[in-house]
C-alpha cells in the first residue's frame, strides 16, 4: 500500500490520539503536549512492527480499547495522564514486569500505550 | 646496558643480586624502582628489541573457553595474538588504559567463592599512586560519584546507591601509541651500571635445590642454539600471566608437578576480562538515557587526555543482590538510529515528568548509546593452564588452557543486564537494547589480553600459589610479578595493578637484598 502522505498520516494520528485519550472519563487534566507529540512523531510502520512483536507474546491484548483501560486500571481520578504513567512504568521496572520491544526492554504499561498508539491508528 | 645472550659466548654466566625474568612492564618497572637501591639486577627479556615471529612461535600452544554445559570454542590464536615476546613485553600493544581495582574487589564477598586478597585497597593505595607517577599520568584520588567537572556530570542513578561512576585514564607511556614517552620508559633502565638486560634470552628451567626450597640457578636458551646459566640470589618471574605458570609447571626437576606446585595450584583459577555486545545489525546491544546529564562526554569521550567513566554496579547493590563486579561502557552515539528505536525512545521519555515536551531528534540521538558489558569472572580451578606434550623450539612444553566458565558465571552475567535494565528504568532514568542471552555469551565473548589467576596470591599454600608478599609458598627466593597472582580480576585493566603490586614488591626486594 502506498504512504498515504504527511497530511494524512498527521490526521489519522490526531485520531488515534483523540480515541486514545478520550476513551478514559476518570482521568483529570490530561496533560497531552507530550504524548501528543510522541504520537504525532512516531513513524507508523516502526509502531506497527514493534506492537506486534507484543501482541504476539499477549494475544489477549489485541484491542486498543481492553490496552488503554489495562494501561489506566487503579489510576486515581485526580491524577494527571502523565503522573499515572511515570508511576506505573517504575512501578513495572520495580516489579519486573516489562516486555521486549526491538530487544528494548520496556515496562508493559509502555508496551501497552505503544500497541494502543498502533490499533488505534 | 643492553645485552644480546645470542651473540655472548656459549655457556656464559649471567651474574646479579636479582634476576628478573621477562623484560615487560612488570620487569621492567622492578629494575627501575631499583636503579637507586645498590642492587644489581640482570633483566631477562626472551624477544629481542622488536617483535620477532620466531620469538612469537614459542607462545603457540592449545586453547579454549568452555561454558557451563561443556561446549567450547578454540581459541589457539589467542596465545600468540594476546602478548608479545620482546622487549616491552605486552606493553608493546597496550592502549594505555589504566584504572585501580575498586575496593569491593579485593574484599571476600561470600557470594563468590575464593574471592579475597589477602591485601586491602587502603594497602595498594600508595603503590597505585607510584605506578602513576611512573606512568606520567594523574593519580587516581577523585571520586566519579561526584561531579568532577561541570561540564563533564556523572550520570547519578539515586545518588549511586545502585549505579555508580568509575574512573578510567589513559598514560601515554603506551607501546600501542609509541613515541617519546614509552621510548623513555624501556629506556629507563639502559644507562645504569648496576642494570643489565640481556635479550633473546629464554628462561627454560628454574632450578631448584633438591627440596624445592631455594633457587640455585635459571637454564637460558637461544633459539641460534647457545645455551647459558643465570645466577642471582633473588628472582623474579615476570613473563605475564600464562607463562609465569607455563614456566613453573615446565620447571619440574625438584618437583614432578612443578615448581610451587606442592598443591597442584598452579596454573588453575585462569581468568580474563571479556566484553561481550551484539552488533546493532542482530539487535544491539545499548543503552538510552531518558533523564541524566546533558552532556555524556564523560563516558563517551575518545579524548585520551580526559578521564572516562564507566557505569558500574555499586559495591552496596553487589553486596544485597549477591552479584559479581560489572560494567557497562558507553561508546559514542551512531550517526544514524533506526526508526523502531527512535520510537522506543520517543516512548521512553513519556515517563519523565519534568519534560514538557519530546526533545529533537538530536538531542534524541545524543543519548543513545551503544555499550559493552563486561561481568568479574568468579575463581574456578577447572579454569587452568596445563602443558602439552608438544615441545617448542626450545623444548619447553607448550600451553594448553582450558578457560572455563561455570553456570555461575553466566548467572552473574544474567543478573547483572537484567539488574541493569530494572535500575535504569526503575529510577526512570533510561532503557536498555540488549537482544542476547546466555546462548549467546561464549560465541560473543571478546577475549582482551588481560591473563589472571594462574599463581593466584593467598596466605596458605593450600589455597595459593604465592603469598601476601609476592614469594612462591615454600620457596625462599622465587617471586612472581603480573595479573597472574590476583585472586579475582575485577573489571578493572589490570596493567596499573599490576606496577602497584611491582612497586609493592620491590620495596620487598630492596629490604631483602639491600644494605
Amino acid at each position: 500500500m502506498s504512504d498515504p502522505g504527511p497530511a494524512a498520516r498527521e490526521i489519522t494520528r490526531r485520531r488515534a490520539l483523540s480515541q486514545f485519550l478520550a476513551s478514559p472519563p476518570r482521568i483529570g487534566p490530561i496533560q497531552e503536549s507530550l504524548l501528543a507529540r510522541f504520537v504525532a512523531e512516531l513513524d507508523p510502520e516502526a509502531a506497527r512492527q514493534l506492537a506486534s512483536d507484543y501482541l504476539d507474546r499477549n494475544p489477549g491484548e489485541s484491542d486498543a480499547d481492553r490496552l488503554v483501560n489495562l494501561v489506566l486500571e487503579g489510576a486515581p481520578p485526580d491524577e494527571s495522564l502523565s503522573t499515572w504513567v511515570r508511576r506505573s512504568v517504575q512501578a513495572d521496572f520495580a516489579d519486573s514486569r516489562t516486555a521486549k520491544l526491538a530487544a528494548w526492554t520496556v515496562s508493559r504499561t509502555e508496551a501497552r500505550l505503544l500497541a494502543a498508539v498502533a490499533l488505534s491508528a | 646496558m643492553l645485552i644480546d645472550a645470542s651473540q655472548l659466548p656459549a655457556g656464559s654466566l649471567i651474574e646479579s643480586d636479582l634476576i628478573i625474568i621477562g623484560g615487560g612492564l612488570a620487569g621492567i618497572s622492578i629494575a627501575r624502582w631499583l636503579l637507586d637501591s645498590g642492587i644489581d639486577v640482570a633483566v631477562l627479556e626472551s624477544g629481542g628489541e622488536e617483535r620477532d615471529a620466531d620469538a612469537q612461535a614459542l607462545y603457540a600452544g592449545t586453547a579454549r573457553m568452555v561454558g557451563p554445559a561443556g561446549e567450547t570454542r578454540s581459541i589457539d590464536e589467542y596465545l600468540v595474538e594476546s602478548r608479545i615476546r620482546a622487549y616491552g613485553g605486552s606493553g608493546n600493544a597496550w592502549g594505555g588504559k589504566c584504572a585501580p581495582l575498586r575496593r569491593v574487589d579485593l574484599e571476600r564477598r561470600a557470594w563468590i567463592p575464593e574471592s579475597g586478597w589477602p591485601i586491602s585497597r587502603e594497602d595498594l593505595d600508595p603503590y597505585y599512586d607510584r605506578a602513576c607517577d611512573l606512568l606520567e599520568m594523574p593519580r587516581f584520588d577523585f571520586d566519579l560519584a561526584q561531579p568532577l567537572q561541570r561540564s563533564r556530570p556523572p550520570i547519578l542513578v539515586e545518588e549511586g546507591r545502585n549505579l555508580t561512576t568509575v574512573p578510567r585514564l589513559h598514560t601515554a607511556v603506551t607501546g600501542r601509541t609509541g613515541g617519546p614517552p614509552w621510548e623513555r620508559f624501556k629506556a629507563s633502565i639502559l644507562n645504569r651500571p648496576n642494570t643489565r638486560v640481556y635479550l633473546n634470552a629464554n628462561v627454560v628451567d628454574i632450578v631448584a635445590r633438591q627440596d624445592g626450597s631455594l633457587i640455585e640457578r635459571l637454564e637460558v636458551a637461544c633459539l641460534n642454539g647457545k645455551r647459558h646459566e643465570a645466577r642471582g640470589r633473588a628472582y623474579v618471574l615476570a613473563t605475564g600471566g600464562i607463562e609465569n605458570a607455563r614456566l613453573l609447571l615446565n620447571s619440574d626437576g625438584a618437583h614432578r608437578n612443578g615448581l610451587g606446585n606442592g598443591h597442584g595450584l598452579v596454573g588453575r583459577y585462569f581468568s580474563g576480562h571479556v566484553t561481550y555486545r551484539v552488533p546493532r545489525t542482530q539487535g544491539g546491544t545499548s543503552v538510552f538515557f531518558s533523564r541524566g546529564p546533558a552532556n555524556l562526554d564523560l563516558y563517551a569521550s575518545r579524548d585520551r587526555s580526559e578521564v572516562w567513566g564507566v557505569l558500574a554496579t555499586s559495591r552496596e547493590a553487589q553486596r544485597r543482590e549477591e552479584l559479581p563486579n560489572f560494567t557497562t561502557t558507553l561508546n559514542p552515539p551512531p550517526s544514524s538510529i533506526d526508526a523502531r528505536d527512535a520510537a522506543v525512545m520517543g516512548l521512553a521519555t513519556l515517563a519523565d515528568d519534568e519534560l514538557s515536551e519530546l526533545p529533537p531528534s538530536s538531542v534524541m540521538r545524543r543519548r543513545f548509546l551503544p555499550v559493552y558489558f563486561m561481568c568479574e569472572q568468579a575463581p574456578n580451578p577447572e579454569s587452568r593452564i596445563t602443558l602439552s606434550e608438544d615441545r617448542d623450539e626450545l623444548g619447553m612444553r607448550r600451553v594448553d588452557l582450558s578457560w572455563s566458565y561455570s553456570a555461575d558465571d553466566f548467572a552473574g552475567m544474567r543478573r547483572s543486564i537484567e539488574f541493569l535494565r530494572k535500575e535504569l528504568g526503575r529510577a526512570g532514568v533510561g532503557r536498555v537494547q540488549y537482544a542476547g542471552g546466555p546462548g549467546d555469551y561464549l560465541a560473543r565473548f571478546n577475549a582482551s589480553r588481560h591473563h589472571i589467576g594462574s599463581t593466584r596470591m593467598h596466605r596458605q599454600p593450600q589455597r595459593g600459589v604465592v603469598d601476601a608478599d609476592c614469594r612462591v609458598h615454600g620457596v625462599r627466593n622465587l617471586y612472581t610479578a603480573g595479573s597472574s597472582v590476583f585472586p579475582t580480576g575485577g573489571i578493572a585493566n589490570p596493567t596499573l595493578t599490576i606496577l602497584a603490586l611491582a612497586a609493592r614488591l620491590s620495596d620487598h626486594l630492596e629490604r631483602e637484598l639491600g644494605g
